[in-house]
């Protein structure tokens, strides 16, 4: 007798979290070169930097080629941004968040987002690429690093679902007051 | 502070290794009674809709009588102790570990400051916090965690405010929830904002512990796990040597399998064998309650414009041939029987209990499963009846049977029924109602009458009531655990939090 408003489907997941993914990817990415152009001069910098996780320190020399690192930059961002976006709205599913309020969602995109910033930065880069610690000037890294995660990757990933709400299939706030609370016993009551 | 060599001695192993066992049942029991409400309010009316998280599919339809019972979500044993919907069995683990989380904490405190280990986690000075700015600083360079002596001002931050602050705030607010003491004293749920509102930030202090948790231990194995576990397995200060790192590890795996090992128990057992469960715990869980809140009064005095507009019921109205006669009828011919232990049984009509002094009150319903409304009742004092009944030297207990025969619940598990001790009985605002909000009764909220015991949780205020009998003991009837929900459901026989 109650009515289902959203459902867990992993088609749905994968689906929308990589579109998610991929469109807050493209902001994130996006805002980042721009950030890095004004910051340090070079719009480039984000690309070798992501580069350089498949190709280590040599992708962040001049010398290398941009050619090879803006495709292997592009192709990891993106890879990886559709690859937390699939994690994001798979979390929202596992915890029926798919149709929460908005606000919520934004709070959840933000600490998601810096989460996923927590665990690149924090956690994989001083442990796996030890050769970009110290690479990075504070302002850059504040932009983009924490804030851009915070405030850009995670509140999109949440802009996505708050307008395309995937795996929502009706309004949890329709609840009516149940009826015959204040009637007499009738028939459909007692049924 | 400088060059503080404060070690790792045995009582902050020990204690350590306990805070994880306590804690994390307290999780997972937490998360099972988030499940019997799964929705989280501000208002103290729970106004269906206006929650402001849920962790759950579904909702109620429109144009349709629906219950409390309806909004329950039965979580996975994965996360939830037990899980699949035992709630009753739920509240025993949670109150179990946190007895075992509170001695385990005073503990800890207690050496803490009778030992110099307390410069571990007290700052001592305001510079706590330009250090703390610098230690994040450094964090967003991408360098290695500043060094500390033994922490740096950020974790000393961290560390001191989930022990002194975020622990304390738990269990403040899960005080807050309890029916008997906010019955005693208002004001004290109001200090966190209402019940709903502790309801909330004791759900928001669950998930720190959680994110806490997380962050500690990806900081531990970032800066060395061997070293790590070393130092709180072993107590050792410096770099151990590989045969210690070995010994530690070993002894690090033993500990979270026992932890695990016991978690697989508890859900195992209870989901298996829930009444030797509920037995073992309520050993260690009801005295405790009893002595600490059972015997509050309530003294609850909301003003009328606290009254919630749309009531929550719970249970569906009976489909007992005899009530659904009386129905019809307005309950006209309703009697409630008084006997047992009484020297003199009574048998009252509808009109016979309106005519007695009645006792109108406002008051907060608390329901174990989470939610709250207030509501204005009238009825008969319990205190009134006893005294017209008056009961035997041996009588200990009333006994409520009611018309409610629990048809839309699996099983035959036969009649609903309630155990109240004589002395909560004989509250000022323990009371068979009859009329709620001015109006008669209503039928999915217990018409001809229900029971209102202020102090206890939703699930004691028996509603239809069928007679009233006195009696010494009751473990003869039914299951013998004193009540329905408390055979079928594993419930306590006392509800005061």
């Amino acid at each position: 007798m109650t009515v289902t408003v959203e459902k867990r489907d992993i088609d749905t997941v994968i689906v929308h979290g990589s579109l998610a993914g991929l469109l807050a990817g493209l902001v994130l990415g996006t805002t980042t070169v721009i950030a890095s152009l004004i910051l340090t001069g070079s719009a480039s910098w984000p690309f070798r930097f992501a580069a350089s996780f498949v190709a280590g320190p040599d992708a962040l020399d001049p010398a290398f080629p941009l050619g090879a690192a803006l495709l292997l930059g592009s192709a990891l961002h993106f890879g990886l941004a559709a690859v937390f976006g699939v994690v994001f709205v798979g979390l929202l599913a596992l915890t029926y968040q798919l149709s929460a309020r908005r606000w919520l969602l934004i709070l959840y995109g933000s600490l998601f987002g810096f989460g996923i910033w927590e665990i690149d930065f924090l956690v994989a880069v001083p442990t796996f690429f030890p050769f970009l610690v110290g690479r990075i000037d504070v302002a850059t890294q504040l932009w983009n690093g924490v804030l851009s995660y915070l405030f850009i990757y995670g509140p999109v990933l949440a802009a996505y679902v708050i307008v395309v709400r995937p795996g929502v299939i009706d309004d949890w706030r329709a609840v009516g007051p149940p009826a015959g609370t204040f009637a007499a016993p009738s028939r459909e009551v007692r049924d | 502070m400088d060059n503080l060599d404060l070690g790792f001695p045995l009582w902050i192993r020990l204690t350590h290794f306990f805070n994880i066992l306590f804690l994390s049942l307290l999780i997972r029991s937490g998360i099972e009674i988030l499940g019997g409400h799964p929705m989280l309010y501000g208002n103290d009316h729970s106004t269906p809709g206006s929650e402001w998280v849920r962790f759950t599919p579904k909702r109620m339809p429109a144009g349709q009588l629906w219950t409390a019972e309806d909004e329950k979500q039965p979580y996975s044993p994965l996360v939830a102790l037990p899980g699949r919907d035992h709630l009753g069995l739920g509240r025993y683990w949670h109150f179990a570990a946190l007895g075992g989380w509170i001695v385990t904490g005073a503990l800890y405190v207690l050496l803490l400051f009778v030992s110099p280990q307390w410069q571990r986690l007290v700052p001592t000075s305001l510079d706590i916090f330009p250090k703390a700015a610098e230690a994040a600083l450094a964090y967003f360079q991408l360098e290695a965690a500043p060094a500390g002596d033994p922490y740096n001002a950020l974790q000393q931050l961290a560390y001191f405010g989930v022990i002194f602050v975020l622990a304390p705030l738990q269990i403040a607010t899960g005080l807050a929830m309890s029916p008997a003491l906010a019955g005693r004293f208002a004001w004290y749920p109001r200090l966190f904002g209402g019940r709903q509102a502790a309801r909330s930030i004791h759900f928001l202090g669950l998930i720190a512990f959680v994110v806490f948790t997380v962050h500690h231990t990806a900081l531990v194995v970032a800066d060395g796990l061997t070293k790590g576990l070393s130092k709180i397995v072993l107590g050792i200060s410096g770099e151990p040597t590989p045969a210690e790192g070995t010994v530690a590890m070993g002894i690090a795996i033993l500990a979270i399998g026992s932890v695990v090992a016991i978690h697989i128990w508890a859900t195992h057992g209870s989901l298996v064998d829930p009444r030797s469960m509920q037995n073992r715990l309520q050993r260690l869980v009801d005295p405790p309650q009893r002595l600490l809140l059972q015997n509050l009064v309530s003294r609850q005095a909301w003003p009328p414009d606290a009254i919630t507009p749309v009531p929550r019921p719970n249970g569906r109205p009976p489909h007992d041939p005899d009530w659904q006669q009386l129905a019809s009828d307005g309950f006209r011919a309703f009697t409630l029987e008084v006997s047992g232990l009484v020297e003199q049984p009574l048998s009252l009509s509808l009109d016979d209990l309106r005519t007695l002094p009645a006792v109108s009150q406002t008051t907060k319903h608390v329901c174990i499963q989470g939610w709250s409304q207030v509501v204005s009742w009238k009825g008969l004092s319990l205190a009134v009846l006893l005294e017209r009944a008056r009961p035997l030297p041996e009588a200990r207990y009333l006994l409520f049977r009611t018309f409610d025969d629990k048809w839309e619940h699996a099983g035959d598990h036969g009649y609903f029924y309630g155990v109240v001790d004589l002395d909560i009985a004989r509250h000022p605002q323990s009371i068979l109602a009859y009329d709620m909000n001015g109006e008669r009764l209503p039928v999915p909220f217990g018409a001809p009458l229900r029971l209102r015991l202020e102090s206890q949780l939703g699930y004691k205020m028996v509603k239809w009531v069928r007679s009233v009998e006195l009696i010494d003991d009751y473990r003869t009837i039914g299951e013998g655990k004193g009540g329905w929900r408390e055979d079928v459901l594993y419930y306590s026989q006392i509800a005061p939090i």
